[in-house]
């Protein structure tokens, strides 16, 4: 050992002369003489590295990650390049390849990985309004809107409640009964076993019907000629919807 | 990095270039142009070890597992700076790992050849007494030195057990080198509290 260390390597600082102190002891002991090594110390390390796989950055890229340090990984993707890019024939074609593929495919993910990182960055931000504030910008044009349209709320407020009583005439259940009440007309054969099909029809249209029923029962027309009533009857519900309709919107 | 090495050695460009191709070379199968590094090498590393351990059987062993460490990790060797920078580190940190398990008291045998020992050999025909003096002091630098904080540890070590200088330390560690100046510093500092006067005078 004949590198002398010299009092410049301190820098400045207070209590130079005994960290020099310090450094020649040091010195001294690193100026020791540690004698030769075993003649056979490279076979004894040839013998141990023979065990051992043929290094490669791949392979101490996985180390390195395994290791958690990203710096020996970055340094396995640069020396896979160097290989990739050596020039001469130092570097057999496979290995040439292979390093190659090792970098594309670093490359490839690493690109991916930072697509993602930055889409889900900006769903994160762009979700919250911070990355687009394209986002916040109708807020206040909606706060604005609603006085507008609380004004014409009073307008529909009394239409409802004649809405509210004309909802049974809104039913135009006398229309879709025509339909049964035509079946009805064979109602005749008012057998219980026929019943039981369109039964089910009319269960889900209430009372209405049953004040229909009656009007193929003027089936008694022969009979009489003075028959207008069937007509009113008939339109009966809707006339009653619309008056009471009136009425209250009177 | 200068281009000659400060201690007169070959010129540190050419030698990286003769680096970067061996390890190139053994990464593309040649498994022979790792001996070359071996052979080029190991009195270094050796040195290295055997300064921080004090015992040149413990350093050949801790030479051999830094070597097998660096083969496995020749993938990661950029070429930044000279190979035996590189691998000087990897011996000094495992040798100072091995040095930090060791117990506090070190035991002299009386027996032993004192000649075979670091201390016998620089003082090599004194009196027996100021020998043994001699190795119980450099004894207690080794334990301080084991015994200080890592990022200090390291450079300390470097720089007087691996004779790096402070630009080569800061290229191999990869840090900056004001930075790699103030953990001397410091380092020194913390070792001339732990050893106290008689060590600084």
């Amino acid at each position: 050992m004949n590198r002398r260390f010299d009092h410049e390597e301190l820098g400045e600082g207070a209590g130079r002369e005994e960290l020099l102190g310090i450094a020649r002891e040091l010195e001294a002991l690193g100026r020791a003489d540690v004698g030769v090594p075993i003649r056979d110390f490279a076979d004894r390390v040839m013998r141990a590295v023979e065990r051992e796989r043929r290094p490669s950055p791949i392979g101490a890229f996985g180390a390195a990650l395994l290791g958690g340090s990203p710096r020996g990984a970055v340094a396995a993707v640069a020396v896979a390049w160097r290989l990739a890019t050596r020039a001469g024939r130092a570097v057999p074609l496979a290995i040439r390849a292979q390093a190659l593929a090792f970098v594309l495919v670093v490359a490839v993910a690493a690109v991916g990985t930072g697509t993602l990182a930055v889409a889900g960055a900006a769903q994160v931000l762009g979700g919250s309004g911070i990355l687009f504030p394209s986002g916040p910008t109708p807020s206040p044009t909606l706060t604005i809107q609603p006085t507008p349209t609380l004004e014409p709320i009073p307008i529909p407020t009394p239409e409802a409640t004649p809405s509210t009583s004309p909802s049974p005439a809104a039913e135009p259940s006398p229309t879709l009964s025509a339909e049964p009440s035509e079946t009805a007309e064979p109602g005749e054969t008012a057998e219980p076993g026929d019943t039981a099909e369109p039964s089910e029809t009319p269960s889900a249209e209430p009372s209405a019907e049953p004040s229909e029923t009656p009007k193929p029962s003027p089936t008694p027309r022969p009979s009489p000629t003075p028959t207008p009533e069937p007509g009113e009857s008939s339109a009966s519900p809707d006339a009653s919807g619309s008056e009471t309709a009136d009425r209250d919107a009177g | 990095m200068s281009a000659h090495d400060p201690a007169g050695g070959p010129p540190i460009d050419a030698v990286r270039g003769d680096d970067q191709a061996l390890v190139d070379a053994i990464l593309a199968g040649d498994r022979d142009a790792f001996r070359i590094i071996v052979e080029r090498e190991s009195r270094t590393v050796i040195g290295a070890c055997s300064r921080i351990l004090g015992s040149m059987v413990e350093a050949e062993d801790v030479a051999q597992e830094a070597f097998v460490i660096a083969y496995r990790a020749l993938g990661t060797y950029r070429g930044e700076g000279a190979l035996g920078g590189w691998l000087t580190r990897i011996a000094v940190r495992l040798a100072l790992r091995r040095s930090g398990q060791r117990r506090e008291v070190t035991w002299i045998d009386p027996h032993a050849d004192f000649a075979s020992t670091a201390a016998g050999r620089s003082l090599r025909g004194g009196d027996p007494a100021v020998l043994h003096a001699a190795e119980e002091r450099a004894g207690a630098v080794r334990s301080a030195v084991a015994g200080l904080p890592d990022s200090y540890r390291e450079i300390v070590a470097l720089r007087f057990f691996g004779d790096l200088s402070l630009k080569e330390i800061a290229t191999t560690t990869g840090r900056p080198l004001g930075t790699v100046k103030t953990q001397l510093h410091r380092g020194l500092a913390r070792l001339r509290d732990r050893l106290g006067p008689e060590f600084a005078s």
